[in-house]
């Protein structure tokens, strides 16, 4: 509900928290247009934020 | 002990900023990084945002801690850069008490103007608690807006949960817990 009207005013969902692929899949079927999370990644240094951007893909669709 | 070891954090280096990354499902690329802060205590190890902040913000450490912040986001921006990832926009969180320093806008453009950066890659994070007084939230979001950076809503749902007054706020993204 708050993904439709975030998107009826012109913005974007950002999905926070994700960390089982579940989640994911839940907070995508349901209109977010990014995710962030465990899941994904823990915060990273700058040196592991590069190898994290080398590597790919993210998601296997 | 934390108060004292935290007026000494941001000559003595203990401060960090750590980055997780927000991955667009349409592109499946990683399109923003979230900047987050860690303290590195000498004798207390990492001390979680939770525990500091709060504390930064009552004795107003949070303002220079603040504008640290905002200059390694930008300075993390020209990393990206200089590394072929221009397209990645760094996100940082705002406290209130920073948000609401009158000189704050123009900091901020001060920042932006002497890193260089492309100001659109440059994101902030604002809690639901921050928009209590809503004019005032719109004049400085707008004057915020206006140098052309993006804002976003962080923890969406959790505070006042209005969507009505969304409509007065220039931002652009809303960010909602997956457990909320």
């Amino acid at each position: 509900m708050i993904i439709f009207m975030a998107h009826k005013l012109g913005l974007k969902v950002i999905g926070e928290g994700v960390e089982t692929s579940e989640q994911a899949k839940f907070l995508t079927e349901n209109g977010c247009d990014m995710l962030q999370g465990y899941y994904f990644s823990h915060p990273l240094s700058e040196d592991e934020l590069l190898c994290y951007l080398r590597k790919k893909p993210i998601l296997n669709n | 002990m934390l108060e004292n070891g935290l007026r000494k954090i941001l000559y003595k280096d203990e401060l960090s900023l750590y980055f997780q990354p927000i991955i667009d499902l349409q592109s499946n690329k990683v399109i923003t990084i979230e900047g987050l802060l860690r303290w590195n205590h000498p004798v207390m190890g990492w001390i979680p945002p939770a525990k500091f902040i709060p504390i930064a913000e009552e004795n107003g450490l949070i303002i220079p801690i603040g504008t640290w912040v905002i200059e390694q986001a930008c300075r993390q921006l020209q990393m990206l850069a200089s590394n072929g990832y221009d397209y990645i926009n760094v996100a940082v969180n705002l406290s209130i008490r920073q948000f609401y320093q009158p000189n704050f806008v123009s900091m901020v453009a001060n920042i932006i103007s002497y890193k260089r950066i492309n100001p659109e890659r440059l994101h902030f994070e604002i809690t639901e608690s921050m928009t209590a007084d809503v004019q005032l939230t719109t004049a400085i979001l707008k004057d915020l807006k206006s140098l052309g950076v993006y804002i976003s809503i962080d923890d969406f749902g959790t505070g006042y949960s209005s969507l009505s007054y969304l409509r007065s706020f220039p931002i652009n993204t809303l960010k909602i817990d997956v457990l909320s």
